[in-house]
């Protein structure tokens, strides 16, 4: 029965088709212009806020003229988001009185008003902003909004979170590290590290009590911190982590003690050595040779005449090429006792030496 | 005076373009480097303000530019945070100043003031 289709019901079907493809159009045309609309109002409205900070920079509240026009917009929800984006990023631009200015204009405009709603959106990336802005613009009043990030399971969140709490409190900011179980990532360390210019006093109970948490980012990060602020007096709490669990943990301790470095520190190094992987012997090896004291010529001869692996005897030769021993180096080569290898391994850290 | 600024960060651009016409300068602007040279090249300014990252020529070649016509024009140098080396390299190519973002207009206003004295 389907064979038999008339023309007029082709003809119907066809219009039919063709109604569907002019909607088609149509809906396609009209977003086309929506869109259109859309970027030339943000172009036009990026000129305008651009005209009013430059302004606001320029001239004083008094020198000022009053923009009516922008006091219309600055009432409509997209132009305020826009203004406040801007402004989040010219304050990066500016400093001196310049970031004090673009400050003003966003609490004349109530922009917080924007950024705490960003605070209750279910986006992640929305709230990072939100706080983000409310960091920027110095809202420390907004706190206690912030905190509550501090465990969101997002990181875009809860790093953002933590870098506002470290940069309205300082070293108080990083009190949530004492319950903290998520890994803070290399690159949020660095940053908070930099927003860091001062601790206190007393800032070592706190400290050490991190240096035992069981997250392993938390106790590298405070290892970070005391070689930062050469907290010395943490030294001996430091040394323990020579037998923690984590080597990571155990690298940074190790840096960490160089960094604190007392006369004792190339004894308590020596001594542990043994008891270490390789890549700890390794990083322990370059520790001994920055710190420049002969007394470790014999650690390094035993190394590099016993220790099985070649990158050991090599850290332990160019050790000793630092520490001005290199005629005991050019006899041990020229021993013909000596094996090949141990002569290769002796000329390449002489060749590079001389290079 | 006649001063040109080469920058394209429209906001940044647009403040010392102000800053400067409130302090009685004559601006010209520009917003990539070739557009820069091509206008060093016609008219007599007195100082030149470019940063260092732009589009078409960068502020180095500006510099590089101005100077290979024997033109012993200021240039104050915008640049941001870790390009020391190539801020050592525009030095080399004779750049009188440079500022670091973020900047503070008032600032470059200053050290105007010290290279060309009205």
């Amino acid at each position: 029965m389907f064979l038999y289709v008339s023309i007029h019901d082709l003809f119907l079907i066809f219009l039919g088709i063709l109604f569907l493809v002019l909607v088609l159009i149509g809906v396609l045309l009209s977003y086309v212009l929506y869109q259109h609309t859309v970027s030339r109002h943000m172009r036009e409205w990026s000129v305008m806020i651009e005209n009013k900070i430059a302004d606001a920079i320029v001239y004083s509240h008094e020198e000022r003229s009053s923009d009516e026009m922008f006091d219309l917009y600055s009432k409509k929800s997209p132009f305020r988001y826009l203004f406040l984006e801007k402004l989040v990023a010219s304050k990066k631009k500016f400093s001196g009185s310049a970031q004090q200015t673009i400050q003003q204009l966003f609490i004349d405009y109530n922009l917080q008003i924007e950024a705490l709603q960003k605070l209750k959106k279910k986006k992640a990336h929305l709230i990072a902003v939100g706080i983000q802005e409310l960091t920027v613009m110095e809202m420390a009043v907004y706190l206690p909004q912030i905190s509550v990030f501090l465990k969101y399971p997002s990181s875009q969140v809860y790093q953002e979170a933590q870098y506002a709490m470290v940069v309205f409190k300082g070293f108080d900011g990083l009190s949530f590290l004492n319950e903290f179980s998520y890994t803070i990532s290399d690159w949020q360390q660095l940053r908070l590290l930099r927003s860091l210019k001062t601790i206190p006093e007393d800032s070592i109970a706190p400290a050490i009590g991190w240096l035992k948490s069981r997250n392993t980012s938390v106790v590298v990060f405070t290892l970070r911190l005391l070689r930062k602020f050469q907290v010395f007096s943490v030294y001996e709490h430091v040394r323990e982590l020579l037998t923690h669990t984590s080597i990571d943990i155990r690298l940074q301790a190790v840096r960490t003690l160089q960094s604190l470095e007392n006369i004792d520190t190339v004894t308590h190094l020596t001594d542990d050595y043994g008891n270490q992987p390789a890549e700890l012997q390794l990083q322990i090896m370059k520790t001994l040779k920055r710190s420049d004291d002969k007394r470790c010529c014999d650690f390094f001869r035993f190394q590099l005449l016993n220790h099985p692996r070649a990158d050991v005897k090599l850290a332990a030769a160019e050790a000793l090429v630092s520490l001005g021993a290199k005629d005991d180096l050019l006899a041990i080569s020229g021993d013909k006792t000596s094996p090949d290898r141990l002569v290769q391994i002796i000329k390449h850290a002489l060749g590079e030496r001389l290079c | 005076m006649l001063i040109l600024i080469a920058e394209d960060d429209e906001l940044i651009l647009k403040t010392i373009e102000h800053k400067l016409l409130k302090e009685g300068y004559e601006v010209i602007v520009t917003r990539n480097g070739k557009d820069a040279i091509d206008r060093i090249r016609d008219t007599n300014v007195d100082l030149v303000i470019s940063d260092i990252m732009m589009p078409f020529a960068s502020g180095t070649e500006i510099l590089s530019a101005i100077r290979s016509v024997g033109r012993n024009i200021p240039v104050i140098m915008l640049s941001s945070l870790g390009q020391e080396d190539v801020v050592l390299n525009a030095f080399d190519l004779g750049a009188s100043d440079f500022m670091v973002k973020p900047f503070s207009p008032t600032e470059l206003i200053l050290r105007i003031k010290r290279l060309i004295p009205k």
